[in-house]
């Protein structure tokens, strides 16, 4: 049986393949001759064969995609790999809201007044909000002490925390090699842990090991891991790396199990649990709900780790910055970093941060606080980490599409709607990052594909900023878009308005309300309408560079504003309708300005011929 | 999932098939494996066919007669005929060197079959029989 061994391709993983090469092998024999048809004892044996090599090819693929990080599929692996790189995954985030509260008329059977300390409003103390339709349980993270105005207890600044506190506890036993004490609840806010061992009757707090150059053999710290059935581990020291524990040492594992339901937005509570029986109470909201999320996902468990060790525990390059805010903030939707030289006017030794939360547009207070706390630690002291709400760069439009009845079933009004949610769409799937571009033209195609029955469309583009305005406050504004404005000549549309409109506003001690356009020369005016006529009072109430998307406001005193929010809305019209998001600012659609219009194709539908009658939309419609 | 759809084979030399034997007895002179030869090879082939069935061989679900399925039908005609044709697809589109081919119901009693495959060998006159008893295991 003398063969060419040449003839057998090895290569190959797929059964069928390998099927094959089995039979061209045996093709250069002549003694088994039946290998070829499928009901012979030859083909049962290559069938076993073929298999056996496949299912050997197949699992040393799978053992080998899962030993890397960038290929492994499995999440205990993705987490064991970053593990080695020192990187370990956000756990879930509870929700966390601030609060104000105050209990009216307490007073004793006896007719005196119950004391400060009787008052305490005790950690775990129950509220609840309903959000959604749901109601959601929030408790207090730790015990507030009120204040006393004869039968009036105030307590400030109340930490509320979405879901329940539960208590694992659990007992050391050094027979047992390298144990490891797992949570028993899979939803774990790892922020939350609070770890208390009893030693000979003597209880001590534990903390979270951060940073290991700072251990010694007696500190009292814990360390976490997930463990393969995606559960929290916590462990200790072993004598060397932190203080090791003793037999029948006691430890309580106190945390907070996060909800399903994430209640980021809340901002209506009442109180469940009284405060020595009294409930009647008043609630005040400082600081909505926020921060609430799902555990670090595969996909940014891949993207963060090895950033997180190339940033090694230090902030020095921008990257650094990138990957510790993820690691302190791991709601971070998006983040741009970039340095005060490059910021506009340049603040040389300031590092600048926009962040952009999942759920909101912009990050709390304290939320900025405790990032730019946990950002001080490690950065150089030449240099300052300041956290900017980023600018959000509205883009509003209007597009007009052609479409061909007779190639769809749906009314026009349905085919708009199609049109609109491919607006939106376009926008969720393109827009919500830092970095991003506008591509006009992936829009246009986008409109294009929403139905089949539309066939052309024109769409038009205009940017939007809201600037935030100091009521009674003697200020200058300055609003950047941050892209080219349109200025094909000098004076263009001077006498209409040129490109700029805005909402309206009053001046102290004057009635009128006031806008603002431009000349086409680069000033801004002031002006106010009065029947249907504008009246300037300012021709250089401030300039507008076209090239750079820069309006500045000469400092004026703001009465009110037409917005309820205290702001301006300036509008302007792009250079260009490819729109890029420059440093810390977001571009977005404007969801609530789309503007859609179908109108039936007029040649497709046979109604006009030779083009006559044929109604085209104009590039600059709006 | 393979092709099973009959397709014309090219056998490489003479008209002699040779097969494998999985019984795996040896050969008393050579001591090497001994070989199904011919009509022997094709009978094998056949008998392997009308007993596997469906999903038994890995990557290759509609590989055979998928008995299986037939033996708790009714002892009737219809019944009989469903198998008997069952039988002759799998057999005409897995097994391209047999031509003539008629199954037939030799006898059908006491939960038990026996099916009589007649065939002749393509390129050959002299006919061929297997005859197969289909049983309930329980």
């Amino acid at each position: 049986m003398a063969v060419n061994s040449s003839l057998l391709n090895v290569s190959d993983s797929d059964f069928e393949d390998i099927v094959q090469n089995l039979k061209d092998y045996l093709k250069g024999q002549d003694k088994f001759k039946d290998y070829d048809f499928e009901g012979s004892n030859l083909s049962i044996l290559i069938d076993l064969l073929a298999y056996a090599s496949h299912i050997s090819a197949f699992n040393t693929n799978l053992v080998a995609s899962e030993l890397f990080l960038d290929s492994a599929q499995l999440r205990k692996n993705v987490v064991s790999r970053a593990k080695d790189l020192g990187f370990t995954p956000a756990s879930e985030a509870a929700a966390k809201a601030k609060i104000q509260l105050t209990i009216n008329n307490v007073r004793n059977a006896d007719g005196t007044y119950p004391t400060p300390n009787d008052m305490t409003l005790l950690r775990g103390a129950l509220f609840q909000t309903v959000y959604d339709g749901s109601t959601l349980n929030f408790v207090v993270t730790s015990s507030v002490k009120p204040t006393q105005e004869t039968d009036k207890f105030s307590y400030d600044n109340i930490d509320l925390i979405q879901g329940t506190y539960i208590t694992d506890t659990f007992v050391y036993d050094n027979q047992i090699q390298n144990i490891k004490f797992v949570l028993s609840n899979r939803r774990v806010d790892k922020s939350t842990l609070r770890v208390t061992v009893t030693s000979n009757g003597v209880a001590s707090s534990y903390d979270l090991s951060t940073d290991v150059s700072t251990i010694t053999t007696t500190s009292k710290v814990y360390y976490t891991q997930e463990n393969e059935e995606g559960h929290i581990e916590v462990y200790f020291g072993d004598g060397v790396l932190g203080k090791a524990l003793l037999d029948g040492d006691q430890i309580d594992i106190t945390y907070i199990v996060v909800d399903e339901e994430h209640g980021n937005g809340a901002n209506v509570f009442y109180q469940v649990t009284g405060v020595s029986g009294y409930t009647s109470s008043n609630v005040i909201t400082l600081q909505a709900a926020s921060g609430g999320g799902e555990r670090e996902s595969i996909d940014s468990i891949k993207f963060k780790a090895n950033k997180y060790y190339t940033s090694q525990n230090r902030l020095v390059t921008l990257n650094d910055y990138k990957a510790k805010v993820s690691e302190y903030y791991p709601n971070a939707d998006a983040v741009a970093v970039w340095g005060g030289e490059d910021n506009d006017p340049p603040e040389y030794g300031k590092v600048f941060l926009a962040i952009k939360p999942t759920n909101s547009d912009y990050l709390t207070e304290e939320e900025k606080r405790v990032i730019i706390v946990n950002l001080r630690k490690l950065n150089m002291i030449t240099v300052r980490p300041e956290i900017v709400d980023p600018e959000i760069v509205k883009i509003l439009i209007s597009t007009t599409f052609k479409y061909n009845p007779s190639l769809t079933q749906l009314s026009k009004g349905e085919i708009e709607t199609l049109v609109t949610n491919a607006i939106l769409d376009f926008d969720s799937t393109n827009l919500n990052n830092f970095d991003a571009i506008f591509r006009h033209s992936k829009i246009v195609r986008a409109i294009d594909d929403a139905n089949a029955s539309v066939l052309s469309n024109i769409t038009n583009i205009r940017l939007r900023k809201q600037s935030s305005i100091k009521i009674g406050e003697n200020k200058g504004l300055i609003v950047d878009f941050g892209n080219g404005l349109y200025n094909p000549h000098s004076g263009h549309n001077a006498t209409a308005g040129g490109i700029l409109t805005t909402t309206g506003f009053t001046l102290e001690g004057d009635a009128k309300t006031f806008f603002f356009d431009d000349d086409g020369k680069g000033n801004v005016r002031r002006f106010y309408v009065s029947n249907s006529v504008r009246i300037y009072t300012d021709n250089e109430a401030g300039t507008i560079e076209y090239s750079t998307g820069k309006i500045t406001i000469d400092a004026l005193t703001i009465a009110s504003t037409a917005n309820a929010n205290k702001s301006i809305d300036f509008t302007v019209i792009p250079s260009s309708y490819d729109i890029v998001a420059t440093r810390g600012s977001l571009i977005d659609i404007s969801s609530e300005n789309i503007s859609v219009k179908g109108e039936v194709d007029t040649i497709a539908s046979g109604e006009s011929s030779a083009g006559i009658g044929y109604n085209s939309t104009p590039n600059t419609s709006y | 999932m393979v092709d099973l759809v009959n397709k014309a084979k090219n056998v490489a030399t003479g008209n002699i098939y040779s097969d494998i034997d999985l019984f795996f007895t040896l050969h008393p002179i050579t001591k090497d494996i001994t070989l199904k030869t011919d009509a022997e090879a094709v009978k094998r082939s056949v008998r392997n066919i009308v007993s596997t069935n469906f999903y038994e061989r890995p990557f290759k679900p509609n590989f055979g007669s998928n008995l299986r399925s037939k033996l708790f039908e009714t002892n009737d005609s219809r019944g009989r005929n469903s198998l008997i044709r069952r039988i002759e697809e799998s057999i005409s589109i897995l097994e391209p060197r047999v031509s003539n081919l008629k199954v037939s119901v030799a006898d059908a009693d006491e939960n038990a079959v026996n099916l009589l495959i007649t065939y002749t060998i393509v390129n050959s006159t002299r006919p061929a029989t297997v005859e197969f008893k289909v049983t309930r295991a329980r």
